[in-house]
């Protein structure tokens, strides 16, 4: 066993039971993270990668998702064989969630240092819950000032950003060894986005937790993450080092979603389109999912769906372009 | 689309202001204003785009309201081709409202779900005599068209369709009058960018086709930057900044542009090599405004003078394009 792997995903299949059917929201994931490393899974809405967050947590809602197949291995052991009992000592402990709405997640009832000292000892005392010393310190490690007033006050008192701050206080004050991150900053303005970025960065450093950053934003993939997995209807289509995706991505879908962000650092041109919209997950599709979407594709993308082969040691694509099967003239 | 520099003033706002009372205390008696917009003055060529930007609560929704009367201003002056549109009489007013169109943010919940998109596109042109009957499904289907939808769409419902498609409906809905300006509020800030940048380029080539004055609010700073001749950057229901977008980005004037620039995001490994400019704390609460300048909470270049005075929009180059409310610049 490799001493350095904190996670292990193989072949992860998240399925939802809807009136249309079933829909595979996550199908065949596989990949793995090292201890301290942070990756990011990006795609558009709808692509699974929420859905593989919470495979990790086990927290799907019940009973219409629930995974069908695969295997999560966390420090060698797997998640999906644990009882739930087991589930809770890791659920916040060793594995620790954020989610986008700072607003919805916190108790609006309760005071942020009885919330924030909840998180630090599952089953309080309770004189403990009126120890707000703890609570003050970790308020003050993320950056909220006058934390000795802010313990007492209530969520809605609080700022979009500074309730996120306060999440992630919660968060990492079981010290644990991932984090995994949803599309934590979508909802802040751009400014305060930039505060919690840094200090993501700076915990990191400080804690040396691994991050699983999930967004939609290659900016914040950019800034935050090593390696990128980029996810469309429920598969990886492509895994790479940051820079290998951002300089020289491979798959079609992932060049179009590149081109087609309006950047700020460069001269104005017309934007690119990828035509058509994201599949659903109850379409039932044969061969590559991103097909109809695609201007390269030909018969074999029809037919079958591409495996995910690897091109050097950190680099995935799931494309028959440049394989034996893609003939370079013959395209549809 | 850069005819702006030649073509004449469609639209000009003077001093405009909108306070929302505050209640409070017993009774809910009026204890204090939000000022949501305070003192915005700005004219918009005819062809051209200004782009408004801002942090969530610095006005800029209010701003495309307030110029569409849709909420009536506490003081100041909107004129459209030179007639003033607040002091008008509504019947009057409404004749004009057919070249003046809004389209919001939210593709969920701007069209009516009991409506088919027939009817939601056909309306406007039956509440303005405009078509009828036959005549009106032959100009919904041109619509549908000219915004990229099926015209055999017609008989569906808004749950039948995405978000990029129902901001093609909110799209056509408001092209159906022929309108001349349109304020477009956050049009594609609820979308994925692949359909982002699809709907983008609609706006664009419908600027062109039809020659559409817009005035587009919005929080992204890289779509701003994409589809506008000029920007203007709200703090606190002010304009802080205003200049044409190549200066704004080359030579960003004010405290706040500047680390509004810095901020986002750079597609580059590790975020590239500028350096940050991180503002400490939040927007303040535009309720209790402070005396001075509005940024000096949060401001990295605070001076005495920024506590006691407000500093005036000024221009800071030859052209006299590029406006800066900053003491220093000014001194």
């Amino acid at each position: 066993m490799n001493y350095n792997l904190l996670l292990d995903v193989r072949n992860l299949r998240t399925v939802f039971y809807t009136s249309d059917g079933v829909a595979p929201a996550v199908d065949g994931v596989t990949f793995s993270m090292k201890k301290g490393e942070s990756l990011g899974i990006v795609g558009e809405s709808g692509c699974g990668k929420s859905i593989t967050a919470l495979s990790l947590m086990r927290l799907l809602p019940s009973p219409s998702g629930k995974i069908e197949d695969g295997q999560i291995l966390f420090e060698g052991e797997d998640i999906l064989k644990k009882s739930e009992t087991a589930m809770r000592k890791i659920r916040g402990k060793k594995i620790s969630m954020i989610f986008q709405e700072p607003m919805t997640s916190l108790n609006p009832v309760l005071t942020i240092g009885r919330q924030v000292s909840e998180a630090l000892e599952e089953r309080q005392k309770l004189w403990q819950r009126y120890n707000m010393g703890k609570p003050i310190e970790w308020l003050k490690k993320v950056g909220i000032s006058l934390p000795e007033r802010r313990v007492l006050e209530y969520p809605h008192q609080m700022s979009g950003g500074m309730r996120q701050r306060i999440m992630i206080a919660m968060a990492i004050s079981s010290n644990p060894r991932l984090l995994i991150a949803d599309e934590p900053t979508t909802a802040l303005d751009v400014t305060i986005q930039a505060q919690i970025l840094e200090l993501m960065k700076n915990l990191k450093r400080e804690f040396g937790m691994a991050i699983l950053m999930i967004t939609h934003d290659f900016g914040v993939i950019a800034e935050m993450t090593e390696r990128v997995l980029v996810m469309y209807a429920g598969k990886i289509v492509e895994e790479a080092r940051v820079e290998e995706i951002l300089q020289d991505p491979k798959h079609p879908y992932t060049i179009g979603l590149l081109a087609s962000i309006p950047r700020i650092d460069e001269k104005k041109r017309r934007l690119h389109v990828i035509e058509g919209s994201v599949p659903n997950p109850s379409d039932f599709l044969t061969g590559c999912a991103f097909q109809p979407r695609c201007k390269y594709a030909q018969e074999i993308c029809l037919k079958h769906q591409p495996p995910l082969r690897a091109l050097n040691g950190t680099r995935h694509l799931s494309c028959w372009i440049g394989t034996s099967e893609y003939s370079e003239e013959a395209q549809l | 689309m850069n005819n702006s520099l030649t073509g004449d003033v469609l639209i000009e706002v003077r001093k405009l202001v909108k306070h929302f009372p505050v209640a409070g205390g017993l009774f809910s008696r009026t204890v204090d204003y939000l000022k949501a917009v305070d003192e915005v003055s700005f004219n918009i060529k005819k062809g051209e785009t200004l782009g408004i930007v801002g942090e969530s609560g610095c006005g800029k929704s209010t701003l495309g309201r307030v110029i569409m009367r849709l909420l009536e201003p506490t003081s100041g002056e909107v004129l459209f081709r030179g007639q003033e549109i607040f002091g008008m009489p509504c019947k009057e007013f409404r004749k004009l409202r057919r070249d003046m169109q809004i389209m919001f943010q939210d593709p969920y919940g701007s069209l009516n779900p009991r409506m088919s998109v027939g009817k939601i596109i056909g309306e406007p042109l039956e509440i303005h005599g405009i078509a009828k009957g036959p005549q009106k499904i032959e100009r919904v289907k041109e619509l549908l068209e000219v915004v990229g939808l099926s015209p055999s769409y017609i008989h569906r419902y808004p749950h039948m369709f995405s978000g990029g498609q129902r901001q093609r409906i909110g799209i056509a809905r408001a092209l159906a009058l022929h309108p001349m300006f349109m304020i477009l509020d956050e049009p594609v800030s609820s979308l994925d960018v692949s359909t982002q940048s699809q709907i983008i380029n609609l706006l664009e080539d419908l600027q062109e086709k039809f020659v559409l004055t817009y005035l587009f609010i919005t929080h992204d700073l890289s779509v701003v930057k994409h589809i506008s001749d000029r920007i203007g950057v709200m703090y606190l229901g002010q304009i802080v900044e205003m200049a044409p977008v190549s200066k704004i980005f080359s030579h960003p004037s004010h405290p706040y542009t500047k680390a509004l620039l810095s901020a986002i995001p750079k597609l580059e490994p590790g975020g590239g090599s500028r350096k940050r400019i991180l503002l400490t704390g939040d927007l303040p609460s535009p309720i209790h405004v402070t005396k001075g300048c509005r940024f000096h909470t949060r401001c990295y270049m605070k001076m005495d003078i920024c506590v006691s005075h407000e500093p005036t929009l000024m221009p800071v180059d030859k052209e006299k394009e590029h406006l800066v409310a900053c003491h220093l610049k000014i001194s």
